[in-house]
């Protein structure tokens, strides 16, 4: 199969025909100094928010056997690149393995397929309608961080503002996507070269840049709104039935009530907070 | 939480009262025949005029013209915007009830 990184180990799955579905991939992390990173519990938790709100299928993209799931698709480990992250007041460096999603048009089962970060949140049935559209690929195109009265008005530019930068957050497609996928995995594997074209930095690998320049060139529609981000200076700090309570650094409390939220903080892949979730989502 | 960190708890209410039209302008998207709509008075009021044909051609969100009978249309929409201008005064009004950060 062309395109595949060396290692990789993947179930060829037949394709559900007509099946509508959520994909997620997930892998955990362990930090510099040795705090576990949960991706796969945060995507366990996700799920069960996505069956409650979507009631769709979910299917995870990891590397090792995980429950919770309608389909589990195992890979090896895809390569990551080395990132920083805050836990707590410690700063700590972790390799992230995002290295698969040029792929996830290959390891999709379902037909139509929604593919999800596992720290976007799902608390609505605002992506039930994309299954109703025949666009054939959609990317989030507006952020709005909840915790800025702004940004949401201007449209993000690549660093050297030749582009709008698109983000891989949440991505819908039909079928394989093979076009828009195979263009990705060329750009990914060429991702220094692009990098140097549009000024972003070539030594961390984001998907962002990559389904950027391919919503550049290719037909691709924007999911409508924009999509609410807690930043990282952002801290869960409650989940219930009044929604989830975030406090920033400067002790501002904010909180959020049936709105899908994609949360950069990655204190959520950590053990409180993953207790907090797993209550909030069942 | 320590009694200075208490002290400096605040909360912005104009950016929940944002937040709160965001997710309504949100809860007005919705998809038919193919295409995504958007419940707002402008499309309500216009097929409104429509209510004696069949089939349509209106744009939708995205540019996309599609052909719609204006009637299911405008029945969806209506709902649509009901559904979420009620949920939103409700949410207002919880959040006029808070005085104080800690009721956050």
């Amino acid at each position: 199969m062309p395109g595949l990184w060396p290692g990789l180990i993947w179930q060829k799955l037949e394709r559900q025909h007509m099946s509508n579905g959520v994909l997620i991939a997930a892998f955990d992390s362990v930090t510099d100094q040795n705090q576990l990173l949960g991706y796969r519990a945060l995507a366990q938790i996700n799920a069960a928010l996505i069956r409650k709100h979507l009631q769709l299928p979910v299917a995870v993209i990891t590397d090792q056997p995980i429950d919770g799931f309608d389909c589990v698709i195992l890979v090896d480990p895809p390569a990551g690149n080395s990132r920083h992250v805050r836990v707590g007041d410690i700063h700590q460096n972790y390799i992230w393995r995002n290295h698969v999603r040029t792929q996830a048009g290959n390891l999709t089962p379902w037909d139509r397929t929604l593919m999800l970060d596992a720290d976007c949140l799902i608390q609505t049935d605002f992506f039930t309608s994309v299954f109703e559209t025949d666009f054939d690929f959609m990317l989030v195109k507006n952020v709005l961080d909840i915790s800025k009265s702004h940004n949401s008005d201007v449209d993000q530019m690549m660093l050297n503002f030749s582009i709008p930068q698109w983000w891989a957050t949440a991505m819908y497609w039909k079928g394989s996507g093979k076009t828009y996928f195979d263009y990705a995995q060329m750009i990914a594997d060429n991702y220094a070269f692009y990098a140097g074209v549009f000024g972003f930095n070539s030594q961390q690998f984001r998907n962002d840049m990559v389904f950027s320049i391919v919503a550049h060139m290719l037909p691709v529609q924007p999911f409508p709104g924009s999509l609410k981000i807690a930043s990282g200076n952002l801290q869960l700090m409650s989940a219930d039935s009044r929604g989830l309570l975030f406090i920033d650094d400067n002790n501002c409390r904010i909180r959020i009530h049936n709105t899908d939220v994609h949360v950069i903080n990655k204190n959520i892949t950590t053990q409180p907070r993953l207790d907090l979730l797993q209550e909030y989502a069942a | 939480m320590t009694i200075r960190e208490l002290a400096q708890q605040h909360w912005d209410r104009k950016q929940a009262q944002r937040l709160l039209q965001e997710n309504m302008q949100d809860q007005l998207i919705f998809a038919h025949s193919n295409g995504m709509w958007c419940a707002n008075r402008e499309l309500i009021a216009f097929l409104s005029a429509f209510q004696h044909t069949d089939h349509l051609v209106v744009e939708d969100i995205y540019g996309v013209p599609r052909t719609i009978n204006p009637q299911e249309l405008y029945e969806q929409a209506c709902q649509r915007y009901q559904s979420a201008a009620n949920a939103w005064a409700v949410a207002w009004a919880d959040l006029a009830k808070v005085r104080k950060a800690a009721h956050v």
